[in-house]
């Protein structure tokens, strides 16, 4: 679907159904579990299902989404070698993009032995780094934050190198989101007036577009580009601020529907279907509750980690700690298609372990694991 | 009697009937709500302690051991530099290394480990987001940069506070790492509390009372352990919060949120940053603990005793939460957090940060779940990256992940 067409889709259904339910917990200490935006579908014991027939109408609404089932479906998970305080993302074709602790050096190692070492620079830190089947992107901040991002775009095939900083069109900022996405990479732009925009970077030409802009005292964060389009969480100045999670193309900016209002935090646009994640409790900024919204229904995903959203090979991705201490930490992974909600890897242990955000590398997944029972570092092929 | 008056008698009966089904309250109000807690271990803390005659020798020979003549010289080799600066002295068995506070690491594991951090790329000192720590380079080039006589000054000062606050230590070696107190220990420190006043909060009244275990005569004590601490604690009202003004102001504003619980009156972050010696490369976890003892009553032995900083780099996190409930429930007073702010720990931020100062406030045990740890976050990243949203400076989280970026933090310490 393209990205026009999901717009007019999200706009459409926008109309059509109220924008969610405000309710949420309202203790600071509250559990993440359970249901957040209203009271769910419930799946009787022993009668549980993980995904709705298809013959069926629409499973859930915006109010009521059907709570989604995980089932056990562990990836083949390797060991990435060396330390787990350098963040990996494993590629395809051989390719490892890493990040060295305190960030100083991303190292980008390829097959026949090609390596590529970008220096984040004296003053500055390697904030972000992407890597899929043919690009690699490595961002580096001023460590003062006095002079704009920098970014190295490596072309996996030819080697060749671009960059991206202040001086570039249109220029990076000091900071601010940045994403890789098949096409097209996105980041942060500063435009006339003052204004805090969206640049979009073909990554087969390299011409960048300036598109959308938040009004004053607005901000925005958290991009994702899938070949679906771009999204984002945006916000206003209030405390705490009021988060909408929305598709992005072009000049336009377009709010998922069926979100809890202001609570948005991840999002992302997967063949079609949206997934996202609300923060119902500020005071719990890390606890977040998962969402769906497919052709065939609104789901109910379940707890997870808020920044930890990420699609790779048509999936979703997310983290979720330890429900019980007889639990391990889990990476989730929602398949859209099938409607399916299965766990792809559990920590070393139970109980007191977290996951990071997985990495996306083309048809490759790399989580690190923080447990009490050890940390490890570990990848799986998709495709 | 009246019929009304029999009625009214039986409603008020049927009332204190139902008062141990009434819910504990879960507002975070600032008051810790117990519904039957008290506590049986001995002594919980101590104040201040006397400067002995070994002591004082001790803390002379530390002092001398230091460069006589000269300011150290901004070229020395990481190895002279730590050399110069990093020493320790041990009292009561006890070690003590100036700058990096109590541990249990010897003076060469501690200089080594500086060594390590300071010949590092010059990209690796610091992080993207310096939000207001020390960091080792930092403090070891500020200590450098002293004259010899002010050097002395500031050590023997930093040693003898350290000297006082030994029993302190003692006892949290005992009741939460399990070390047997050495022999004559009481006879030796009579600034160890003796009665183990208990915090009970009457949930009809909101009225907090202070009660006491009998005095221990036979130095053997019951060590309380994670069970024994009710189901939260919790002190400073969530009301007396600020965000850091400047970048790395994160410890004047910690301590500006400390004294401010404490006093209720705030005082600016520019006059704790005077206070704290803070510069724009950040403010010292040793300097957070003085202030906090200078500045508050916390460091009464009613509460915590005076605070120390204490190294966990080896501590579990069984030990960790402990010590977190015994600070909050049993001291009723909060803990000089120190994490690095990266965002494997703290995944809502977008970005990495450094070294790093909370206040550590409160705990919520969870049936069957690890623990959260209440914190307010001076760290305001909307503030100075308009590309993220505000959340609020009040925060609970696992405490698990706390504890992990307590532990990954250079000098994996706390102020308490």
């Amino acid at each position: 679907m393209s990205v026009r067409r999901m717009v007019t889709a999200v706009a459409a259904a926008l109309a059509l159904t109220s924008c969610g339910s405000s309710t949420s917990s309202s203790s600071p200490g509250g559990s993440a579990s359970g249901p957040v935006a209203s009271p769910p579908h419930t799946i009787a014991p022993g009668s549980a299902t993980t995904e709705p027939s298809p013959s069926t109408s629409p499973v859930g609404s915006p109010d009521q989404p059907f709570v989604v089932a995980a089932a056990e479906q562990r990836l083949d998970w390797q060991s990435v070698p060396g330390s787990t305080k350098d963040l990996v993302t494993v590629g395809d074709h051989g390719w490892t993009l890493t990040v060295a602790a305190g960030g100083a050096t991303a190292r980008l190692t390829g097959p026949q032995s090609r390596v590529v070492t970008i220096q984040a620079g004296p003053h500055a830190r390697i904030t972000d780094a992407f890597l899929d089947g043919h690009h690699a992107l490595v961002v580096s901040e001023d460590r003062l934050a006095q002079a704009p991002d920098r970014a190295t775009l490596v072309d996996l095939a030819s080697g060749d190198r671009s960059r991206l900083d202040g001086s570039s069109d249109p220029p990076t900022v000091v900071g601010g989101t940045w994403a890789l996405g098949p096409d097209s990479l996105v980041h942060a732009t500063s435009a006339s007036h003052h204004r805090y925009c969206l640049a979009t970077v073909d990554l087969a030409s390299g011409d960048g577009t300036t598109g959308w802009c938040a009004e004053p005292r607005h901000g925005f964060s958290r991009a994702a580009v899938t070949a679906s389009g771009t999204t984002m969480m945006t916000f206003d100045a209030h405390h705490p601020s009021c988060r909408t999670v929305s598709a992005v193309e072009g000049a336009h900016l377009t709010p998922f529907p069926g979100v809890t209002d202001c609570k948005g935090w991840d999002s992302a646009l997967l063949d079609g279907t949206t997934v996202w994640s609300v923060v119902p409790n500020s005071r719990r900024i890390d606890a977040a509750h998962f969402y769906a919204h497919t052709d065939r229904g609104w789901y109910d995903l379940g707890p997870g980690t808020s920044g930890s959203l990420v699609t790779c090979d048509g999936a979703a991705y997310f983290t979720r700690d330890p429900d019980r201490r007889t639990d391990p930490a889990v990476l989730m992974r929602w398949s859209p298609d099938l409607a399916r909600l299965t766990v792809a890897y559990s920590s070393k242990g139970t109980g007191n372990a977290f996951l990071s955000a997985p990495r996306c590398g083309g048809t490759q997944l790399t989580v690190t694991s923080y447990s009490q029972a050890g940390d490890e570092q570990v990848t799986t092929s998709l495709g | 009697m009246s019929r009304v008056r029999w009625i009214g008698l039986g409603a008020l009966a049927l009332v204190l009937a139902m008062l141990p089904f009434l819910p504990r309250g879960g507002g975070d109000d600032g008051t810790i709500r117990s519904t039957g807690h008290v506590a049986r271990s001995g002594p919980l803390t101590a104040g201040y302690g006397r400067v002995t005659a070994a002591y004082r020798r001790t803390i002379d020979r530390v002092v001398a051991a230091g460069p006589t003549v000269g300011r150290g010289a901004a070229t020395s080799s990481a190895g002279a530099l730590v050399a110069e600066v990093v020493r320790c002295a041990t009292f009561e068995g006890q070690r003590y290394c100036l700058g990096t506070g109590w541990t249990d690491r010897t003076q060469t594991q501690v200089r080594a480990q500086a060594v390590r951090l300071l010949e590092r790329p010059v990209a690796r000192r610091t992080a993207a987001t310096t939000t207001g720590d020390l960091s080792t380079y930092d403090a070891l080039r500020q200590a450098a940069r002293m004259s010899p006589a002010r050097r002395a000054r500031s050590e023997r000062a930093e040693l003898t506070r350290a000297a006082r606050s030994v029993a302190k230590v003692w006892l949290i070696r005992h009741q939460i790492q399990g070390v047997p107190l050495p022999r004559g220990f009481f006879a030796r420190h009579p600034e160890v509390r003796r009665t183990a006043p208990t915090t009970r909060t009457d949930v009809t009244t909101g009225t907090t009372a202070r009660a006491s275990s009998p005095p221990d005569t036979s130095g053997r004590h019951r060590v309380k352990h994670w069970r024994d601490y009710p189901d939260q604690g919790k002190v400073l009202s969530r009301r007396r919060v600020s965000q850091q003004h400047r970048t790395y102001w994160c410890g004047p504003t910690s301590m500006q949120m400390i004294t401010w619980g404490w006093s209720h009156t705030e005082r600016s972050q520019a006059h704790w940053a005077r206070r704290l010696g803070t510069t724009t490369s950040g403010t010292a976890i040793t300097s957070m603990v003085h202030i906090v003892n200078q500045a508050t009553g916390y460091d009464r032995e009613s509460y915590a005793g005076p605070y120390i900083t204490l190294d966990i780099g080896d501590w579990s996190f069984k030990k960790w939460k402990l010590l977190m409930a015994r600070h909050f429930v049993d001291y009723r007073a909060p803990v000089v957090l120190h994490p690095v702010l990266l965002q494997r720990y703290f995944p809502y931020l977008d970005h990495d940060g450094s070294g790093h100062f909370q206040v550590g406030r409160g705990y919520k045990k969870r049936d069957g779940k690890t623990p959260l740890l209440g914190y307010f976050e001076p760290w305001n990243q909307q503030r100075f990256h308009p590309d993220e949203p505000f959340i609020p400076r009040v925060q609970w989280r696992n405490a698990y992940q706390s504890y992990r970026a307590n532990e990954a933090h250079f000098q994996h310490n706390l102020g308490v």
